[in-house]
C-alpha cells in the first residue's frame, strides 16, 4: 500500500563497474517518504547519497529494486514518460544551480512550465509569483551571471517549485555557497517545508538538520542511522524562540565548561 | 562571567538591570537561558573582592534595584589584564574518547552505538542553534555567536564520523580475526 | 504548444546571440558550399534556356542546310529542290556566305560573313542587341564575337582589305556562337573556329571577290521539328545539315568544362564545410551537453531535447542556404558573360525551383550531418553525466604516449595533445587533405597549355578555358577562406582544450616556447599526411576531369606547394598558441580547475 507515501523504494540498488572493480553506490535501500516530510540524507562524499537522489528522481536507472513516486513505478518507465514525470511531479535543485546562463531569472523559472505546455502568459505569471516568494521579484530580468550564489540557488528553487511538484529533490544545495548564502537558502527551505512541501535533501552539511523533520545517515551505499527529529514537524518558521533554551544548552556545552 | 561584567562596567557606571539587558542583547537567543539572578550574585562577589563599588541612586522609585555599580581602580586593572589574556576554552573530547576505549576494552557497550547516540545529541544541538540563527529577528552581532556555536558543533560531528569509521573498522577486523 | 514553441525559439535566439562568432563561422562555411553548388547548377542551365529563348525570339530555323563543296550557282541549284521537299513548311534564303579574314583592333581572325537583306526574313531574324541591323557598307557582329574581339558599334573593321563600319551587334539561333560559328577552310568540308558577321547582301560579292566564290546557306522550317533525321535522309549526302538541337548542343558545350569544375569544386567545398561545421560543433558540445542535461532534468522529453538542439542548426542551415543561393546566383553571370551569344542573361531570372531545392537540401544536410551525432549522443546520455559538465574525458592512447617519450619536448607535447583528442586531429587532417587536393588540381590546371584559340592568323582567348579558369579561381578563393577558418577554429579549440595539461606541463618546467611549439606541432602533425595524400589526390582528380595531353609541373613546384601549406598551418596555429602560452600559469590553472 503506497498510501500517503510520496516516495517509496524497495531493495533499491545501483552498481558501477564489474568484477573486482564493482562498487555498490546504493545497496538495497528501502525508503518511505510520507507526504509533507522534509528528509535530509547525510553522509560523507562518496557514500552514494547523490546516486540515491538521482534514482529517486528518475535521472538514473537502478541496477535492481523498485522506486515508486506517488503510485507510479518509475524504474521501469520509458525515457519519455520519465521526462513527463520529472516535469510534472519532481523539482530538482543542484549544487551548481544549473541555471541556463543565457536565460534571465524569470525565464529560467518558467522553463518547466513551458515544457509542460502551459501558455506563456500563465507560465510567466506563476514564475513572477515564485520569484516574489523567494524574494527576488526585483531581480527577475537579471541573467544568472548578474546574481550572487545565494540568489542563483533561490532562482533554482523557484524553478523547482514551478510545477507544484510532489517532491523537491535537492543535491548539496548549499555546497557552493558561503555561510550567509547558506542561511538564505536554509530559510527558504524552511518556508517551503512549513508550507507542506515534501522535500528530500542530500548533503554533507549538517546545518540542513535545522530544516529537516528526519535525518538519515548514509554509509557505503546503505542507511546507517535513521532518526526522526522530534518536534520538527510541528515547529513552524517562528520556532526560533521556542528552541532558544536548547540552543542555550548547546552553547553551554561549548563555553560552559569554563564559564 | 566576572570578567564580562567588569568589562561591561568599564564604559560607565550602570544599574544591574542595564547590565543584564545589555548582556542578553549581545547573546541573542542564547541570552534567554541566562539566569536573572546570576548578574546580582556576580556583582555582590565583585563588590566583596573590592573590584566594584556601588551607591544608591535617586529618582527611580519604581525600581526595586536602585544601586549604580562602578569599577574601582583594581577593577580597571583586572579588565585590562583580561583583555590581553589569550586563554581559549578547550572542548573536552578526551573524556568521550576514553569512554569509547573503555567500553570497547571491557565490552561494556558497542562503541559504534555510543558514537551514534552522541551524534544524534550533537545533531540535535546543531539543529537548535541553526534554527535560532535562521530567525530573521536575530541581531547580526548576536548571530555571530550562533555561527560560532554551529561551526564548533559541525567540527564535533566530523570528529564523531571519524570515530565511527574507526570503530566500525575495528569491529569488522576484530570479528574477522576472531 | 505555444509555450514550447516560445521556449525553443527563445533558447535558439539566445544561444545564437551568445556565440556570434561561431554563428557567423557556421553560416560562412555552409553558405560557401551552397553558393558553389548553386553556381555549378546555374551554369548547367546557362546555355540551355537562353538558346530556347533566342530561338523563339529570332524565329530560329529547325534545320540549316549548306552544300559544303560547291559554290556559286552550283550551290543554289543544289539547294533549290529542298524548299519544296516533303515536310518542309517554310524557308528563308538561300543567303550568300563567305569565309573570309576580318581584321579588327590589330587582330586578324576567321569570320563567317553572311549577306542579308535589310527587310526581316521569315526564318532566322537575328535579334539586334546593340546599334542597328545591316546597312550597305556596314557590318553587324554576332555578340559573343564582338565581345571577344572587343569591337563596338561605330568602330571600323576590315574584311579582306575592305573597310566596313560596325553597325551593331545581334544574336541568332541559326549558328552556334563564337568560336563555333563553323568557318570553313576554302575547298574542304573541314571547319575551324571563327565568328559570325552579317553584311548587306549587295556588299558580299565585292568582299568575296566575285559571286562565283560565294557559298549559300538555307534556313528550313519543318512540319515536325523533331523529324530532322528524316529530312537529312531526303536531302542528298552532298548537303550539310545542322539541326537546331545540334546548334544548341554546340552552344552548351561552352560552359561544360566550367560546370564540371564548379561541381567538383562544390563537392570538395561541401566536404570541407562538413569538416568545418563538425569542428565548430565539437567545440560547442561541452556547453550543449550541459544545456541538454539541464533540459532533461527539468522534464524535457527526448523529442524536445532534439528539437532544441536541431532547430539551431537548421536555422543556421536555412540562412546559409539563402545566402549561398543569392551569392551563387549573382556570381553566375560573371562566369557566363563570355557566352553573350544569347538573348537575356542567367542572373536576370529567378533560379529554377530545382536549384533552390537542391541548394537548400544541401545546406540542411551539411548542418544536420554535423549536428546529428551530438544530438543523438545527448539524447541517449545519462542525464547525470550530461549535467556533470565535462566533455567526454580524454582517452588514453598508451602506445602513443610511450612513443612520445623519446621525442623532443615540443613534439612530445604535440603527440600527446593529439592523443587526447584523436577526432580533432583527424579533422585537421581532412582539412589539409581537401585544401591540398584542390590546390594540386589547380596547379595541374595552371601548367596545362592554355589553349589560345587560333582564329586565323591571330589568337584569341578561348572562352571555354577562360570560364573554367574563372570557375577554378572562385572555387580556390572560397576554399582557401574556408580552410583558413577551419585551421583557426581547430587550433583555438585545441588551445582551449589543452590549456590545462599545458599549464601543468609548464609548472613542470616546459617553457612557453615549448608549449607554443607543442600546440603548433599538434596541428602540423596531422597536416603532414593530409598534404602528402592531397597532392596525388589532386592529380588524380584533374586527370579524371580532363582529357587530352597532360603536362605535369616540375617536382620543385609540388615541394613548394606542400611546404607552403605546412608553413601556413604553422603560422595560423602559432598565433592562438602564443596567446595561450603567454598567459600566466596560475591563471590558467585557476580558471580550468573545477
Amino acid at each position: 500500500m503506497t498510501g500517503s507515501m510520496v516516495l517509496r523504494t524497495r531493495g533499491l540498488t545501483r552498481q558501477y563497474g564489474r568484477d573486482s572493480g564493482l562498487v555498490r553506490a546504493v545497496d538495497e535501500i528501502d525508503l518511505d517518504v510520507p507526504a509533507g516530510q522534509a528528509l535530509a540524507i547525510m553522509g560523507p562524499s562518496g557514500c552514494g547519497k547523490s546516486t540515491l537522489l538521482h534514482l529517486l528522481g528518475g535521472l538514473q536507472r537502478p541496477t535492481d529494486g523498485q522506486v515508486w513516486l506517488a503510485d507510479h513505478r518509475i524504474d521501469t518507465m520509458s525515457e519519455r514518460a520519465l521526462a513527463r514525470l520529472r516535469r510534472d511531479s519532481v523539482g530538482f535543485v543542484f549544487q551548481s544551480f544549473h541555471l541556463m546562463d543565457e536565460l534571465t531569472a524569470v525565464e529560467n523559472v518558467e522553463l518547466a512550465a513551458l515544457l509542460a505546455g502551459q501558455s506563456p502568459r500563465r507560465a510567466r505569471k506563476r514564475a513572477m509569483y515564485l520569484l516574489d516568494r523567494v524574494g527576488l521579484a526585483d531581480r527577475a530580468r537579471h541573467l544568472p551571471a548578474e546574481l550572487s550564489g545565494g540568489q542563483r540557488q533561490r532562482v533554482a528553487i523557484a524553478r523547482a517549485l514551478s510545477n507544484d511538484p510532489l517532491v523537491v529533490l535537492a543535491d548539496e544545495p548549499t555546497g557552493n555557497l558561503d555561510s550567509a548564502a547558506t542561511v538564505e537558502v536554509l530559510r527558504l527551505f524552511d518556508e517551503i517545508r512549513a508550507a507542506g512541501q515534501t522535500l528530500v535533501v542530500v548533503t554533507h552539511d549538517a546545518r540542513i538538520a535545522a530544516v529537516a523533520d528526519r535525518m538519515i545517515s548514509m554509509r557505503d551505499g546503505a542507511f546507517a542511522d535513521d532518526s526522526p527529529l522530534a518536534g520538527a514537524g510541528m515547529a513552524g518558521t517562528g520556532s526560533g524562540r521556542g528552541s532558544g533554551t536548547a540552543a542555550g544548552a548547546a552553547a553551554g556545552t561549548v563555553y560552559g565548561g569554563r564559564r | 562571567m566576572q570578567d564580562v561584567v567588569l568589562a561591561m562596567l568599564a564604559k560607565e557606571p550602570a544599574h544591574g538591570y542595564e547590565l543584564r539587558s545589555r548582556m542578553r542583547g549581545a547573546l541573542g537567543p542564547l541570552g534567554d537561558a541566562m539566569n536573572a539572578g546570576q548578574i546580582y550574585v556576580t556583582l555582590t562577589r565583585l563588590t566583596k573582592a573590592g573590584l566594584v563599588t556601588s551607591e544608591r541612586a535617586e529618582g527611580l522609585p519604581d525600581r526595586p534595584d536602585r544601586r549604580v555599580y562602578a569599577l574601582t581602580p583594581a577593577g580597571q586593572q583586572r579588565v585590562a589584564a583580561w583583555l590581553t589574556e589569550v586563554n581559549w576554552p578547550k572542548s573536552d573530547l578526551t573524556e568521550f574518547h576514553l569512554k569509547l576505549v573503555a567500553a570497547a576494552a571491557a565490552r561494556l557497550a558497542d562503541p559504534v552505538d555510543l558514537v551514534d547516540a552522541q551524534r544524534r545529541e550533537v545533531l540535535r544541538r546543531l539543529r537548535d542553534a541553526q534554527r535560532a540563527a535562521l530567525d530573521h529577528s536575530v541581531d547580526p552581532v548576536a548571530g555571530l555567536l550562533l555561527e560560532g556555536v554551529v561551526l564548533r558543533l559541525r567540527a564535533d560531528l566530523e570528529w564523531l564520523e571519524a570515530c565511527e569509521r574507526m570503530w566500525t573498522e575495528r569491529d569488522r577486523t576484530g570479528r574477522a580475526s576472531a | 504548444m505555444a509555450g514550447r514553441l516560445l521556449l525553443v525559439c527563445r533558447l535558439l535566439v539566445r544561444d545564437l546571440r551568445r556565440r556570434p562568432t561561431e554563428t557567423v563561422l557556421l553560416l560562412a562555411a555552409i553558405a560557401a558550399a551552397t553558393g558553389t553548388l548553386t553556381l555549378g547548377l546555374a551554369l548547367n542551365g546557362i546555355a540551355d534556356r537562353p538558346y530556347q529563348r533566342t530561338r523563339a525570339a529570332t524565329a530560329g530555323p529547325d534545320v540549316v542546310v549548306e552544300p559544303p563543296e560547291v559554290t556559286g550557282t552550283q550551290a543554289l541549284t543544289a539547294l533549290a529542290p529542298l524548299t519544296t521537299a516533303p515536310g518542309v513548311t517554310g524557308h528563308s534564303g538561300p543567303y550568300p556566305v563567305a569565309y573570309l579574314m576580318l581584321t579588327a583592333r590589330g587582330k586578324t581572325v576567321h569570320a563567317v560573313v553572311e549577306g542579308r537583306d535589310r527587310a526581316p526574313a521569315t526564318l532566322d531574324r537575328p535579334a539586334v542587341t546593340g546599334g542597328t541591323w545591316v546597312r550597305p557598307g556596314g557590318v553587324v557582329f554576332e555578340r559573343a564575337f564582338a565581345d571577344a574581339l572587343g569591337v563596338h558599334t561605330g568602330d571600323t573593321v576590315s574584311v579582306d582589305g575592305h573597310s566596313l563600319r560596325v553597325d551593331g551587334t545581334a544574336v541568332t539561333a541559326a549558328r552556334a556562337a563564337y568560336p563555333r560559328a563553323g568557318w570553313r577552310v576554302p575547298g574542304t568540308p573541314f571547319t575551324d573556329p571563327g565568328g559570325l558577321v552579317w553584311v548587306d547582301r549587295g556588299d558580299i560579292a565585292a568582299l568575296a571577290g566575285g559571286s562565283q566564290s560565294l557559298s549559300y546557306t538555307l534556313n528550313v522550317k519543318l512540319a515536325d521539328p523533331a523529324a530532322h533525321d528524316a529530312f537529312g535522309a531526303v536531302s542528298s549526302a552532298a548537303l550539310n545539315t545542322r539541326s537546331w538541337q545540334f546548334i544548341a548542343e554546340e552552344d552548351s558545350a561552352l560552359a561544360k568544362q566550367a560546370r564540371k569544375t564548379m561541381l567538383i569544386g562544390s563537392w570538395l567545398l561541401a566536404a570541407l564545410a562538413v569538416a568545418s561545421v563538425a569542428g565548430i560543433v565539437a567545440g560547442r558540445v561541452i556547453g550543449q551537453r550541459r544545456r541538454l542535461g539541464l533540459l532533461k532534468a527539468v522534464g524535457a522529453g527526448p523529442a524536445m531535447v532534439a528539437a532544441v538542439h536541431l532547430a539551431e542548426y537548421l536555422v543556421i542551415g536555412l540562412a546559409a542556404a539563402g545566402i549561398g543561393l543569392a551569392a551563387g546566383w549573382l556570381a553566375a553571370p560573371l562566369l557566363a558573360s563570355p557566352g553573350g551569344g544569347f538573348l537575356g542573361s542567367v542572373g536576370a531570372h529567378p533560379p529554377a525551383l530545382r536549384t533552390v531545392v537542391a541548394a537548400t537540401c544541401f545546406a540542411l544536410v551539411i548542418a544536420a550531418a554535423a549536428a546529428l551525432a551530438p544530438v543523438v549522443r545527448a539524447a541517449i546520455t545519462d542525464t547525470v553525466h550530461a549535467l556533470a559538465d565535462a566533455a567526454s574525458p580524454p582517452r588514453r592512447r598508451g602506445g602513443r604516449v610511450r612513443l612520445s617519450r623519446r621525442l623532443p619536448t615540443a613534439l612530445l607535447i604535440g603527440v600527446r595533445i593529439n592523443a587526447r583528442r584523436p577526432r580533432r586531429a583527424r579533422l585537421a587532417m581532412v582539412n589539409t587533405l581537401i585544401t591540398t587536393t584542390t590546390l594540386a588540381a589547380a596547379l595541374m590546371f595552371q601548367v596545362q597549355n592554355r589553349q589560345e584559340t587560333h582564329i586565323g592568323p591571330s589568337e584569341l582567348v578561348n572562352p571555354d578555358d577562360e570560364r573554367s579558369y574563372h570557375a577554378m579561381l572562385i572555387v580556390i578563393v572560397v576554399l582557401c577562406v574556408l580552410a583558413l577558418i577551419n585551421a583557426v577554429v581547430s587550433t583555438w579549440s585545441a588551445v582551449l582544450d589543452a590549456r590545462h595539461p599545458l599549464a601543468v606541463a609548464r609548472t613542470l618546467g616546459a617553457t612557453p616556447g615549448q608549449a607554443t611549439a607543442g600546440l603548433s606541432a599538434a596541428q602540423l602533425l596531422p597536416a603532414v599526411p593530409g598534404v602528402a595524400a592531397g597532392i596525388p589526390a589532386g592529380i588524380v582528380l584533374f586527370l579524371a576531369a580532363s582529357a587530352g595531353q597532360i603536362r605535369y609541373p616540375p617536382g620543385v613546384w609540388w615541394l613548394a606547394t606542400a611546404l607552403g601549406i605546412l608553413l601556413a598551418v604553422a603560422a595560423l596555429t602559432a598565433v592562438p598558441a602564443i596567446a595561450a602560452a603567454r598567459r600566466p600559469v596560475a591563471d590558467t590553472l585557476r580558471s580550468t580547475a573545477s
